[in-house]
């Protein structure tokens, strides 16, 4: 950032981030280095940011620009003092989830896990299990995909061994 | 580093295991042998259970805290847990009367006999397990 160009413009260095499907994304440095995937590929190896393009082979890139976003805003709060207000960091966190579908959410999970971030894998994880544990064992199987490979009888068994808990659930 | 029969890599369900509370957890070792098994079996994930649950704060009452109105030093009475309330006539035949509670911590009661003698027991009171 700190330039020696007389310009009086703020040069932000850029890097270059290929979503999986091949759309490049230009990204302000500071934030593509929130990403540890990101980070790993430069450290040691400053020179290399000049014209690389940093392939991320498992995020889509309809999740790209929430996912960038997440990272500007949070950064900034991280930065800001005094602190923003909870009641700020609450009304961007629900208007980042909002109108995501399950599948949306698991894929930005999937790609947060990639991506190698903490915060944003924490919050993604909390909004998932936030979604999901008010609800049936149906629905869980259908969040993540998974196959019921009980027999009938087995499950029953399991169920009985804590029938409690399946009291008061949310519709699916 | 896949589960069998789902795409979720194991570490991102862990990541969401450790945010349910404990009634949630029960119920989902219904949704599969590779989920039950993780949800019993593995002593690593119940310890950073209890200590992710106690570091989030949750909002709603989780494991703890354990509420023990009714037990006193000389009785055994039934005390509720999260919203499994558990009675005198489901407690094992070998605690009697002489088993007082002497501790609650981490999700368990800590019971031990009030003359000193016999066992001390630990009990789950979300698994109603001693």
């Amino acid at each position: 950032m700190a330039s020696s160009s007389s310009s009086s413009s703020t040069q932000v260095k850029k890097i270059t981030l290929k979503a999986a499907d091949g759309k490049h994304f230009e990204v302000e440095e500071p934030v593509a280095m929130e990403m540890e995937t990101v980070k790993s590929f430069f450290v040691g190896n400053e020179d290399a940011m000049k014209d690389m393009v940093v392939p991320l082979l498992n995020v889509s890139s309809e999740h790209m620009p929430a996912i960038l976003d997440f990272y500007r805003n949070h950064s900034e709060f991280r930065k800001r003092t005094p602190p923003p207000p909870a009641e700020e960091v609450k009304a961007f966190n629900e208007a980042f989830l909002e109108n995501k579908s399950d599948e949306q959410l698991m894929e930005m999970i999937m790609a947060a896990n990639f991506l190698n971030t903490k915060e944003l894998l924490n919050f993604l994880t909390e909004a998932a299990a936030n979604r999901i544990k008010n609800k049936s064992v149906e629905y869980v199987r259908a969040f993540f995909g998974i196959e019921n490979d009980f027999t009938p009888e087995e499950e029953a068994r399991i169920r009985a061994e804590n029938e409690w808990a399946f009291d008061g659930l949310d519709e699916d | 580093m896949e589960v069998a029969n789902s795409s979720i890599p194991v570490d991102v369900l862990y990541h969401n295991f450790l945010r349910l509370p404990a009634k949630s957890l029960l119920r989902f070792r219904c949704v599969s042998k590779f989920w039950c098994n993780v949800i019993d079996h593995d002593l690593t994930f119940a310890n950073k259970h209890v200590s992710t649950r106690v570091a989030t704060a949750s909002d709603e009452p989780q494991t703890f805290p354990i509420s023990l109105p009714e037990i006193t030093p000389t009785a055994w009475h039934s005390f509720a847990c999260d919203g499994n309330l558990i009675k005198r006539s489901e407690y094992p035949n070998y605690i009697d009367q002489g088993y007082v509670v002497c501790q609650v911590g981490y999700g368990l009661l800590c019971f031990r006999h009030k003359y000193g003698g016999g066992d001390t027991l630990l009990c789950n009171p979300l698994r109603k397990k001693f």
